[in-house]
C-alpha cells in the first residue's frame, strides 16, 4: 500500500513539473509569440525578388516618429495588375474595395513611457537591420531583438549617443 | 580568432543544416559519455575520501570500481571524450561563421583541458596500486582530474549559452567576461551536473547489475553498490525537472519557440519514467535493474539536446539569413564574373536577341506584370510601339524628351528611375541578375512589338 503510495507520489511530481513546463509555454505562447497577421505578406519577396528598399513603403522612416505602415493604396499601386490571382492579394484587394486600412498585428513595440524616433536614427545612418533584424530576409515577421533598455543602452553607448534618462523618457 | 573563418567555408543552406545535426549528434553523445566520466569519477574520489575518514573495504573497492568505469577504455576517451570537443569547435565555427568566435574559443579551451583531465584521470586510476604509499599524490590526481573536468565543461556550457544570445555577441569580446554574462550559462552547467549524475546512477545500475553481471562480491558490498546507485538515480531524477525549470527561464526570449516546450515537456516525460523505473527497484529488493532506467535517462537527455537545437535554430534565425544573404551576394558576384569572362571571349559584344526568348524573359522576371504589349495603360508605360519613338522623361524633377532606343532601355533596366516616364511612379526595381545578353533578348522581342 504504501509502496504504491510511493510511486503515485514520483507521478505526482514529475506530473506538476509537466504542468509548470505547459503553463510557462502558454504563458509564453500567449504574451510573445509572433502574432498571426490579416494577410501573409512576405518581406522577403518584396525585398529578395522585387529589389525594393525599405523607405519605398515604409515612407516615413526618416520623416518623423514612426516609419509608418504602408497603406492599403501603397500597396495596391503595385497589386492592382501585380500577381491578382493570388489569394492573399485577393484578400488585399477585398480591404481596398471596402475602403478599410489592414489591422496588422504588432510586433516591435516599445512601453508608452519611453520616446523613440525613426528620423532620428535613420538620419544618422543606423541601418534598419540593426534592431528589427534581417527582416528582408523573412516569409514572417518576428521580433528579432528584445529592444529592452539595456538594448538600447549598450547601443547608444557603443556609438557615444546619449544616455541620460530625459533622451528616451520624456 | 579571425584566422578561423579562412579556414572553413562561406556556409550555405546545406553547410548550416548538416552542421546542424552533426551538432545534435555530436552533443548527444559527447555529453552523455562524459557525464559519465564526470559522475564516476566524483563518487570515486567520495568514497575514496570516507574510506580515509572511515575505514572500509566496500568504500574502497567501490571507489576502486567507479575510477575502473570513468577510465575503462583509452578508445573511449578518445573517440567521445576529446575528439568531439574538436568537432564541435568545428561545427560552432562553421554555424556561427563570421560573427561570434568565443562559442568556438570556449570548445578550443575545452580542447586542450580534456585531454589533460583524461591523463590525470588514468594516472588516479593507475595510482590505486600506490594508495597506501602517498595517498595524499593519489587523491590529489583524482581531485585534479575532478576540477580540469569541471572547469573545462564550465567554460563549454558559457560558451553554448552564450551562442543563445545573439545580441550579446557584438558586446561580448572578453572570455572572462563571457562567463559571467547571464544566469543560463550556470543554470546550463548546474543542469549538465545533474545529468551527469543521473547517468551515472543509471550506468553504474546497468553495468553492474546487468546482463554481464560482474557480482562476486559479498552481500554487504552488492547492498552498497545497489544502494548507491538507486539513491544517486532517484535523487538526480528527482532533482533534474528543478533544473530543467531554471535553465528553461533563463533562456534568452528569442531563442524561445512553442516546439521547445513541447519537446522539453517530452523529456520530462521520459524522466518520470525513469524515476517510475528506479523507485520500484528501490522498494522492491529483489527486482534485478536492467537497462530501462539508463535507457530512459539517455532518452531524456536526447530530448533536451534536440530541444537545445531548436532554441538555437529560433535565436540563430536572424544570423543565418545574413549569412545566407552574403552567400547569395558572393555567388552573384561570381555569376556576374563568369558571365564577363564568356562576353570577353566572345568578343565584348552581347550576340543577336532572340525575339521569342525576350518574351520568356520577360515573363520569368515579371515585367509584363507592369508594362503591358498591347498599348493599354498598366503601372508601367506599356511596350507597344515604344522602340524608336520618343518619350518624355522626368530626369533629376526636370522633363527631357529622349529616344528609345537600346541605351535608353539598357539604363532603364539597369537603373529604372534615374529616368521615369512622365505620368508614372518610380517604383520600378533594379534588375542586377540579368545579364546584357537577357537584355538583348528583350530589347529584340520589343522591337517586335510595333
Amino acid at each position: 500500500m504504501l509502496k504504491r503510495l510511493g510511486a503515485w507520489a514520483v507521478y505526482a511530481y514529475f506530473a506538476l513539473f509537466l504542468a509548470i513546463i505547459v503553463a510557462l509555454g502558454s504563458y509564453w505562447n500567449y504574451l510573445y509569440a509572433t502574432p498571426e497577421q490579416p494577410i501573409a505578406f512576405p518581406h522577403k519577396t518584396h525585398v529578395q525578388v522585387v529589389n525594393l528598399k525599405c523607405d519605398n513603403c515604409h515612407l516615413y522612416t526618416d520623416k518623423g516618429r514612426q516609419a509608418g505602415i504602408p497603406s492599403v493604396q501603397k500597396c495596391m499601386e503595385c497589386h492592382q495588375a501585380v500577381k491578382t490571382e493570388s489569394p492573399e492579394i485577393q484578400k488585399l484587394t477585398k480591404y481596398w474595395e471596402e475602403n478599410r486600412e489592414i489591422e496588422w498585428a504588432q510586433i516591435h513595440k516599445v512601453p508608452e513611457y519611453v520616446y523613440f524616433s525613426h528620423k532620428r536614427h535613420v538620419t544618422k545612418g543606423i541601418p534598419c537591420e540593426t534592431c528589427h533584424g534581417q527582416i528582408g530576409y523573412e516569409m514572417v515577421v518576428h521580433k528579432a531583438k528584445s529592444l529592452s533598455m539595456g538594448f538600447c543602452v549598450t547601443c547608444h553607448r557603443q556609438n557615444n549617443a546619449p544616455v541620460d534618462c530625459y533622451t528616451c523618457h520624456k | 580568432m579571425e584566422f578561423v573563418n579562412n579556414l572553413l567555408f562561406q556556409p550555405t543552406v546545406t553547410h548550416l543544416a548538416a552542421s546542424k545535426y552533426l551538432l545534435v549528434l555530436t552533443a548527444f553523445v559527447h555529453f552523455a559519455y562524459i557525464g559519465y566520466v564526470l559522475g564516476t569519477t566524483l563518487f570515486s574520489v567520495f568514497f575514496n575520501i570516507v574510506d580515509r575518514d572511515t575505514p572500509s573495504h566496500d568504500a574502497r573497492t567501490l571507489s576502486e570500481y567507479l575510477a575502473g568505469l570513468a577510465a575503462s577504455n583509452k578508445g573511449l576517451m578518445i573517440y567521445l571524450g576529446v575528439l568531439p570537443v574538436i568537432a564541435a569547435a568545428i561545427l560552432y565555427a562553421q554555424i556561427l561563421f563570421a560573427t561570434n568566435q568565443l562559442t568556438t574559443a570556449g570548445f578550443v579551451a575545452g580542447a586542450v583541458i580534456v585531454p589533460v583531465a583524461f591523463i590525470l584521470l588514468s594516472l588516479y586510476r593507475a595510482s590505486f596500486r600506490f594508495r597506501e604509499v602517498n595517498y595524499p599524490l593519489h587523491i590529489l590526481l583524482g581531485v585534479a582530474a575532478l576540477g580540469a573536468f569541471f572547469t573545462a565543461y564550465f567554460i563549454i556550457c558559457s560558451g553554448v549559452s552564450l551562442s543563445l544570445d545573439p545580441e550579446k555577441w557584438p558586446f561580448i569580446r572578453n572570455p572572462a567576461e563571457f562567463v559571467i554574462f547571464s544566469w543560463n550559462n550556470i543554470a546550463r552547467f548546474v543542469l549538465f551536473i545533474g545529468v551527469s549524475l543521473a547517468i551515472t546512477g543509471t550506468s553504474v545500475l546497468f553495468l553492474y547489475f546487468g546482463p554481464e553481471a560482474a557480482r562476486e562480491k559479498e552481500e554487504s558490498y552488492n547492498r552498497l553498490v545497489r544502494n548507491f546507485a538507486l539513491g544517486l538515480s532517484l535523487g538526480s531524477c528527482l532533482l533534474l525537472p528543478v533544473l530543467v525549470y531554471w535553465n528553461l527561464i533563463t533562456i534568452p526570449d528569442v531563442g524561445k519557440s512553442i516546439p521547445m516546450y513541447q519537446v522539453t515537456g517530452l523529456a520530462l516525460v521520459a524522466l518520470a519514467a525513469a524515476g517510475r523505473w528506479v523507485y520500484g527497484l528501490l522498494v522492491n529488493a529483489d527486482a534485478q535493474p536492467g537497462f530501462r532506467p539508463l535507457g530512459a535517462v539517455l532518452l531524456f537527455f536526447l530530448l533536451l539536446t534536440v530541444a537545445d537545437t531548436m532554441t538555437r535554430e529560433y535565436a540563430f534565425r536572424d544570423h543565418n539569413y545574413m549569412l545566407l544573404a552574403k552567400a547569395e551576394a558572393a555567388r552573384l558576384e561570381e555569376e556576374s564574373k563568369r558571365r564577363a569572362a564568356i562576353a570577353e571571349k566572345a568578343g565584348g559584344d552581347v550576340g543577336e536577341g532572340d525575339p521569342a526568348q525576350g518574351e520568356k524573359l520577360a515573363q520569368l522576371n515579371g515585367c509584363l506584370s507592369c508594362h503591358s504589349v498591347d498599348g493599354s495603360a498598366n503601372i508601367g508605360p506599356t511596350w507597344k510601339g515604344l522602340y524608336g519613338h520618343e518619350v518624355v522623361v522626368l530626369e533629376g524633377g526636370k522633363e527631357v524628351t529622349v529616344t528609345a532606343d537600346d541605351a535608353y532601355i539598357v539604363q532603364s533596366i539597369r537603373d529604372p528611375n534615374s529616368q521615369v516616364v512622365k505620368g508614372f511612379q518610380a517604383i520600378m526595381p533594379a534588375q542586377p541578375t540579368m545579364s546584357d545578353q537577357d537584355i538583348a533578348h528583350i530589347i529584340a522581342y520589343i522591337k517586335t512589338l510595333k
